[in-house]
């Protein structure tokens, strides 16, 4: 039984690290070489969030590490500090993720969108504190914007395809495990 | 069974609690690292760069050809009308291409009378796009040439036509091209007509703008802007773009190489400039000469007009 629910947390990982890559593959593809003038929503924070929310065994804290740096070192972003700043909300929302479930899903919205914005802006004053040269102050807002929005998407598509909902309090999975 | 799940939440235990604060530390000083000594740090990321995009490639070329696809083919409902434009633009061209000729007999003629020397060591490689930057924030793509083709750092790159970046991080296999719209790119050009010098600073927009300008006054939209040389970062006169006025009333340029679809880069292999230190040095050496750095006998006739033009300008 132990080792059944052990395949099924493993699973969970290499589910998210496979989700996360694909991403990250989406948006290297030399499609756009055009500057925008709006950013994308940062899909791999998202899915980070709603596993971390939902399902935190799936999601150690190594893993987000290991991704977010790798998407550091491939997006030309400077490394480890937004990997630093993900760790530190992913592990707030670990320690509440027994309660984010219980509140209704505008409170989490609001609460996840909270972090969104605590480490995007932590983010813009350290990158000034250290003088490291910044991308216009209106692309970060416009993304930060949209991952805010998009949040519920993904959340949608996350229950519908891959399964990771809120599970209700006391609900068991097809072992008896507690959720 | 249920009492065991429940430990193994523990979440705030003091042990995890010192990992994780040891992860967010070591990320913190992976940080602080590449801020202050960053070139060895990017040295690293193109390594990794190098070991994961390449892997990608087999996937990646196929679903950038779909895309390609997909586009071309709603382009296919235009056909008609593009068609006529096409034959319009081509009436044009022909006139253009007319006078061109003329234009080049009359140039190599004159360049002839002068006795230029055109830099004959400016040639290039030619790479294909791997990849973009992923990100909204950075311009720049990745090229499937690098170390292994002899690509250097700092090299300038443009597509058939018009200035497109440099070389900023070369690895084994693959290279990076900062393209001149992203925020950190800086350009020593020269303005055509009136000669002014002017630093093009990308700012993420299509139109990079041009800062240090001597004299705004003697610049018009629609001038030409070439690179300048200055500083021996690249070699002078590529052609960059055209400027314009911007919406906020400061010089843009719009540039010449096209940044909608930039499939294939040349990467021109740019050569050293002779830096002239010593006063005098241009008429003479100052020490004599090498006899192990004497010209090989197949470059004695280059020595031989240098020679001649050196006399010359001494009788001049």
């Amino acid at each position: 039984m132990a080792e059944a629910s052990r395949r099924r947390i493993w699973l969970g990982r290499g589910l998210y690290v496979v989700l996360c890559s694909a991403i990250m593959f989406l948006h290297l593809l030399p499609m756009e070489t055009m500057p925008r003038r709006w950013g994308s929503p940062d899909f791999v924070l998202l899915v980070t969030l709603v596993w971390t929310a939902r399902r935190p065994d799936h999601v150690p804290a190594m893993l987000i590490g290991a991704v977010f740096l790798l998407a550091d070192m491939l997006f030309h972003r400077p490394p480890g500090l937004w990997t630093a700043l993900v760790l530190v909300l992913t592990e707030v929302l670990r320690t509440r993720s027994r309660s984010i479930r219980v509140v209704p899903f505008p409170l989490e919205w609001f609460g996840i969108a909270a972090g969104i914005v605590a480490i995007t802006l932590a983010y813009r004053f350290t990158l000034s504190l250290v003088m490291v040269p910044q991308a216009p102050l209106g692309l970060t807002l416009t993304q930060m914007m949209l991952t805010i929005m998009a949040y519920p998407l993904v959340a949608l598509l996350s229950h519908l395809l891959f399964g990771v909902s809120r599970p209700a309090q006391g609900e068991v999975d097809a072992l008896g495990h507690r959720l | 069974m249920a009492r065991d799940r429940a430990q193994s939440e523990d979440f705030v235990s003091p042990v995890r609690r010192l990992l994780i604060g040891v992860l967010v530390l070591f990320m913190l000083g992976i940080f602080l690292l590449w801020r202050i000594d960053s070139p060895r740090v990017e040295r690293v990321r193109a390594e990794i760069i190098d070991r994961v995009v390449p892997s990608f490639e087999w996937a990646m070329a196929p679903v950038t050809g779909l895309a390609n696809l997909v586009s071309d083919f709603q382009s296919y409902q235009r056909l008609a009308e593009q068609n006529r434009d096409l034959r319009r633009e081509l009436q044009d061209m022909k006139a253009w291409r007319e006078a061109a000729l003329q234009l080049e007999q009359e140039n190599a003629v004159l360049r002839d009378l002068n006795n230029v020397r055109l830099d004959p060591e400016l040639t290039w490689v030619t790479g294909v796009v791997l990849a973009d930057s992923g990100s909204p924030f950075r311009q720049s793509v990745l090229l499937n040439v690098g170390a292994r083709d002899g690509i250097l750092d700092g090299w300038p790159t443009m597509d058939g036509i018009g200035l497109a970046g440099r070389i900023s991080g070369v690895g084994q296999n693959s290279s990076r091209v900062l393209l001149l719209t992203d925020t950190s790119s800086r350009i020593p050009v020269t303005i055509q007509p009136s000669g002014q010098r002017a630093i093009l600073a990308g700012d993420n927009t299509m139109t990079p703008q041009l800062d240090f300008i001597e004299d705004p006054d003697t610049i018009r939209p629609g001038d030409r802007v070439v690179t300048s040389g200055d500083g021996g970062l690249f070699p002078a006169d590529i052609l960059v773009g055209q400027v314009v006025l911007g919406t906020d009333r400061r010089f843009r340029l719009r540039l010449a190489a096209d940044f909608e679809r930039l499939e294939f880069l040349r990467v021109l292999r740019s050569q050293k400039a002779e830096r002239i230190d010593a006063t005098g040095a241009l008429i003479a050496p100052v020490s004599p000469p090498d006899p192990a750095e004497q010209p090989e006998p197949a470059d004695l006739p280059e020595g031989d007009t240098l020679s001649g033009q050196a006399t010359e300008t001494g009788d001049g």
